[in-house]
């Protein structure tokens, strides 16, 4: 393996001094002078017609400046998402949301909005507001919304009632005929709960408009640079009047602001427009909770059929997704349910058909992972099933059938590298796979199990969405680099991992490198943070980028050190020629005997040398990623206390194939993280609604997110398959944490108590209705 | 959140004399753990219009043993209750309880007063914005009973409510068969709420003030002991909770009690189970069947039935730990 410098070594965060010192900012607690506070009216109905608004009391009240409703805003249709303006041709973006609308279409949907000289006056504005609802029909589930009768949330669906945008199929091979081929066919149908990602810092925008029309807006969003054209589009004004920044941070993202952060920063803006002012918009945890994109919960299907010896022959998945009241991501999620729950397993006959229904509920989008835990849980829990249909070993099942690296898929690029099976003999190995099967005596009340689920994922959504990058390396006149890179770093570790790129490129410490990112104006286009792309398709612009002005340098240095470029490398920003001993040379040191022969030049002497010459080295690197996969394998080991119907996660090995880790701790972290959420996924975290769909789960103390003190123990190991497609072999990892979770989980709690889970959370009601349920059947 | 009034009162007299003032528009606020959060989300159609702060009235945060009894004022914070040694050895169950209250940062500021007196943690009731109109506020309807009722009353309603009561240490304090001071009388912990006004959830006057909470000191054959089942380990109310106090003669039960709380609209003694045990030595079948007694009554709904496990297995766990 090569050896690096700063590439693959944990070295600390740069952004962990500001962070944990409190003095990091971010849109939260940004401020301008005279800035004013925005708050928003929201529907208490599912489904209603405004029948009339009158906000004539609320501007009337001292202090407020601004009161903004459907009647004085924009109508641009868009959608909150980046899917406007990354959605592939020929296939079209849904656009389907107004800053507001005459009709609200879920419990939250936006209705008014004011700015005021305090938070509590706009408050007090709020309930000066009179509106008129006319209630219509509702409906929450998704099999319910496609029923003839249900109500139509949206005239624009053309596949089918309140179907949003296209229904997604995937064929391969000949599935009718690969079913009648099997030896074993398992179909079960598996249901999802709608759950939420609970960012540390919720929704955020502040908005300026300068009196020359240019827009500056500071806000919480992943992706900087497709927010700028959305909010160009809704309020007619050109791209390059309008500057979107993070302020430099942002707190947590998990796909919630891929595109606007909810709808922060429009309303901030049309509340700046009509105040004259500037104006912060910061969304409650209760309306993060209730107005700002979900994951989709809803109904997936498996239908996998297998021969005899457990080669698997023909695989059948269907899914109806709950898209909520407006489409955001819910054309791209199933469309990645399906993808990726086609691309684990090498089966011949393979078909996916999916897509998202249109439903009064909050609406959905993207979430860590974005559909593929909907595919893993029903998946992997079908897999184990057959294991033991077949009496085959789990692990034995799964090593025969996962992907190979240059096996035929259903996806547009070529599976170049797989570390599956390690990651399998790996996390085995770390759980004590052997252990399975003698972990309880007979009579326990408390049972233990374990369980499996693996999975795989993208690295970047090229060539589902549009997806490239830009990076520009600049070698400042003192020999030092300045990066200036689009993406943002939402907690990711981004903004240190880029930077170790750009040392290891250059052959500079990472004390020499500072980055601008995430800001419109002082960084080259970037589509974002998303897809787990980060790393691996920033990454790769920085390191061309990076490449572009090591070219340059060299090139330069060739010159003053009179030998071929090919023959000089840089270490610790010296530029010396390959092989000659570094011995009396006066590099550095600035003072040179007249007529010495130079074997080495410092970086610092060469670009001031250059500067003086009129000279600079600027690289760019203009890149569209390819794309990769990233495997992984978890291992849960679980109690489940039949008296109460408690699941309780006692450890978690999870193995993950990442290609590269550029900072082995912080993919350490991501993968912790990822577990985590899993874990919240499988055994507590849902949001129910009442029977007119307001939501119950709105705050951080009902929505039961694993504390602290509900950790479990998490083995994260590290697996290097190398791609070559990556920056230095690098995958993507961030989403890939909670993938296969939930099945591995469920999987555990089959093997402690011998019941099959088909919904989850695995609340303890459930598990006890279900192991009630079981006793009564065999006694 | 609801402008509203602020006194900081210096002795009670003058704190019931404001009470009085505001005639049943005001609220005593201590802690402010539960009373803010409900402020804040604007819980009430009507919030109150005044709160009187009594953390400013010196001498009420004490817990001291005086002959034969445990006194403990109003405001002793429940992070201080969960360390003190004579509590953890005497009167183990109240020390348990409290320990297992809420997180450490509201442990900090949350009293045992508060803890005893708070509002209701039903998801309907408590959903900002008065979402749900609910009997308790005036309404005319229980949302729980035909929607999701998962955290409610396992022993049927009060006057139409299902919510159950979240306190703690109340099950502890009536376990350890606890007596409550007022400003107007003494009465028995076991009789401090009431179901015949569904506006409120403890007998207290409008105009009435808890001042010191007095425990009987446990003889020297008594133990306790408190558990609780909640989701996840840290800051949530409990789904059920149980204490249960034992005082033996030899190896026979003398005399038991049993509290359970988060089954019911008020704190649960399942007196049938009490009765039971006396005389009987602890064993895996007596407890079995005290548990069994104990549960006997239960009327599940429609998504709660799990409690009942959950409440036999707590009343099991507890008493054994007696022995």
């Amino acid at each position: 393996m090569k050896n690096y410098n700063v590439v693959g070594q944990s070295v600390r965060r740069l952004d962990a001094a500001e962070k944990a010192t409190g003095t990091a900012v971010f849109s939260s607690d940004f401020t301008l002078p005279g800035m004013l506070y925005g708050k928003v009216l929201r529907s208490p109905y599912a489904h209603a017609r405004i029948v009339s608004i009158d906000t004539t009391e609320a501007e009337k009240l001292p202090g407020v400046k601004a009161v903004v409703t459907y009647k004085n805003t924009p109508r641009e249709i868009f959608n909150t998402s980046a899917t406007m303006t990354f959605t592939v041709p020929a296939l079209k973006p849904v656009l389907d949301q107004y800053i507001f609308d005459s009709v609200v279409r879920y419990v939250g949907d936006e209705v008014a909005a004011v700015a005021a000289v305090s938070e509590k006056l706009a408050e007090e504005a709020l309930k000066l507001i009179k509106v008129e609802y006319e209630e219509l029909p509702a409906v929450f589930d998704p099999l319910e919304a496609m029923k003839p009768e249900a109500p139509d949330i949206h005239a624009n669906c053309k596949e089918g009632k309140n179907i949003i945008g296209e229904i997604i199929k995937i064929p391969m091979g000949d599935v009718e005929k690969g079913f009648k081929e099997c030896d074993l066919v398992i179909e079960k149908r598996f249901k999802l709960p709608i759950v939420k990602q609970v960012q540390m810092e919720t929704q955020a925008a502040v908005a300026q408009v300068e009196v020359n029309g240019k827009i500056t807006v500071w806000s919480t969003t992943q992706t900087p640079h497709p927010t700028r054209m959305i909010l160009a589009k809704i309020f007619g004004v050109p791209n390059s009047k309008i500057r979107v920044l993070n302020p430099p941070y942002v707190g947590g993202g998990f796909g919630v602001r891929i595109g606007l952060s909810a709808k922060a920063e429009p309303i901030a803006v049309a509340l700046a427009m009509q105040a004259g002012k500037p104006v912060r918009v910061i969304y409650s945890r209760e309306e993060d909770f209730m107005a700002s994109d979900t994951r989709h919960g809803g109904y997936v299907t498996v239908k996998l059929g297998a021969k005899k010896d457990g080669t698997f022959h023909a695989l059948d998945l269907k899914a109806a997704l709950n898209g909520g009241a407006y489409c955001s991501f819910s054309t791209e999620t199933p469309g990645v349910l399906g993808a990726m729950g086609l691309a684990v397993y090498r089966i011949p006959n393979q078909s996916y058909y999916g897509h998202s229904v249109y439903t009064n509920v909050t609406p959905a989008g993207a979430m860590r992972g974005f559909g593929n835990p909907q595919a893993m849980f029903p998946i992997e829990s079908v897999v184990d099933m057959m294991a033991e249909e077949l009496g085959m070993d789990p692990l034995e099942l799964r090593l025969k059938n996962i992907m190979r690296a240059g096996d035929p898929w259903c996806l547009p690029y070529p599976c170049q590298s797989t570390g599956l099976a390690e990651c399998i003999e790996r996390g085995a190995k770390s759980i004590g796979w052997e252990r399975r099967g003698s972990l309880n005596q007979p009579g326990a009340k408390k049972l233990r199990g374990i369980g499996v689920g693996v999975g795989t994922h993208v690295s970047n959504s090229w060539p589902f969405c549009v997806d490239y990058d830009n990076a520009i390396v600049t070698v400042q006149q003192d020999g030092s680099i300045h990066l200036a890179s689009g993406v943002p770093d939402i907690g990711t570790g981004t903004s240190t991992a880029l930077p170790q790129l750009a040392a290891e490129v250059l052959g500079v410490g990472l004390e020499e490198v500072s980055l601008t990112f995430g800001d419109t104006l002082s960084t080259p286009f970037d589509i974002g943070s998303h897809a787990s792309r980060t790393l691996y398709a920033a990454g790769t612009a920085v390191v061309a980028a990076a490449e572009d002005a090591k070219r340059q340098i060299l090139e330069y240095a060739a010159d003053f050190l009179k030998v071929s470029p090919e023959r000089l490398e840089i270490k610790d920003s010296l530029i010396y020629i390959t092989g000659r001993e570094l011995g009396e040379d006066c590099a550095g040191t600035g003072v040179c005997k007249t007529g010495e022969e130079r074997i080495s030049v410092t970086l610092q002497e060469l670009a001031y040398h250059a500067h003086l010459r009129n000279k600079q080295f600027i690289g760019v690197g203009r890149i569209v990623p390819e794309n990769a996969p990233p495997w992984h394998a978890h291992f849960a080991e679980v109690e489940v206390d039949t008296e109460t119907g408690q699941v309780k996660v006692i450890r978690v090995a999870a193995a993950h194939d990442v290609g590269k880790a550029i900072n082995p701790v912080i993919v350490e972290g991501q993968i912790e993280g990822g577990v985590l959420q899993g874990v919240g996924y499988a055994v507590s975290e849902e949001i129910v609604h009442d029977a007119k769909g307001r939501p119950l789960h709105n705050s951080l103390h009902k929505y039961l997110l694993p504390t602290a003190e509900d950790i479990p123990e998490i083995d994260a190991i590290i697996v290097e398959a190398s791609d070559p497609s990556g920056p230095f072999g690098a995958k993507g990892v961030g989403e890939t944490g909670l993938v296969p979770t939930a099945g591995a989980i469920a999987n555990a709690v089959y093997n402690a108590t011998g019941v099959r889970f088909y919904e989850i959370p695995m609340t303890e009601e459930k598990v006890f209705r279900a192991l009630s349920a079981a006793k009564n059947s065999t006694c | 959140m609801k402008r509203f009034k602020h006194y900081d009162a210096c002795t009670l007299d003058e704190a019931v004399s404001l009470l009085k003032e505001f005639d049943g528009k005001a609220n005593i606020i201590a802690g402010g753990t539960d009373i803010v959060g409900l402020f804040k989300d604007n819980v009430f159609a009507e919030s109150p219009e005044a709160l009187i702060n009594i953390k400013t009235i010196p001498g009420l945060d004490y817990v001291q043993e005086e002959e034969d009894m445990l006194k403990i004022g109003p405001l002793a914070l429940l992070e201080d209750l969960a360390h003190n040694k004579l509590l953890k050895s005497n009167y183990t169950a109240l020390a348990e309880a409290a320990r297992r209250t809420a997180s450490p940062h509201i442990r900090e500021m949350g009293t045992i007063g508060g803890n005893i007196c708070q509002f209701s943690r039903c998801w309907y009731y408590r959903l900002p914005n008065n979402r749900f109109n609910c009997i308790r506020k005036g309404g005319k309807d229980c949302f729980a009973e035909e929607g999701e009722n998962r955290y409610h009353s396992i022993f049927g309603n009060v006057k139409d409510c299902l919510a159950v009561h979240p306190s703690d240490t109340a099950p502890a304090l009536i376990a350890l068969e606890a007596k409550v001071k007022t400003t107007k009388r003494v009465i028995e912990m076991a009789d401090f709420y009431q179901t015949e006004d569904a506006k409120k959830f403890s007998i207290l006057d409008s105009d009435e003030i808890l001042i010191e909470i007095q425990i009987p000191r446990p003889s020297e054959s008594t133990k306790s002991k408190f558990e609780k089942f909640a989701i996840r380990k840290s800051i949530d109310f409990p789904i059920v909770n149980c204490a249960s106090k034992v005082e033996f003669e030899g190896d026979k039960v003398k005399k038991a009690n049993i509290c359970l709380n988060a089954v019911f609209v008020t704190p649960y003694v399942p007196k049938k189970a009490e009765e039971y045990l006396e005389g009987k030595a602890l064993e895996l079948d007596t407890v079995e069947t005290a548990a069994q007694l104990a549960l006997q009554d239960a009327k599940p709904l429609s998504k709660n039935e799990y409690k009942i496990e959950i409440a036999k297995s707590l009343i099991k766990k507890t008493l054994l730990a007696c022995k």
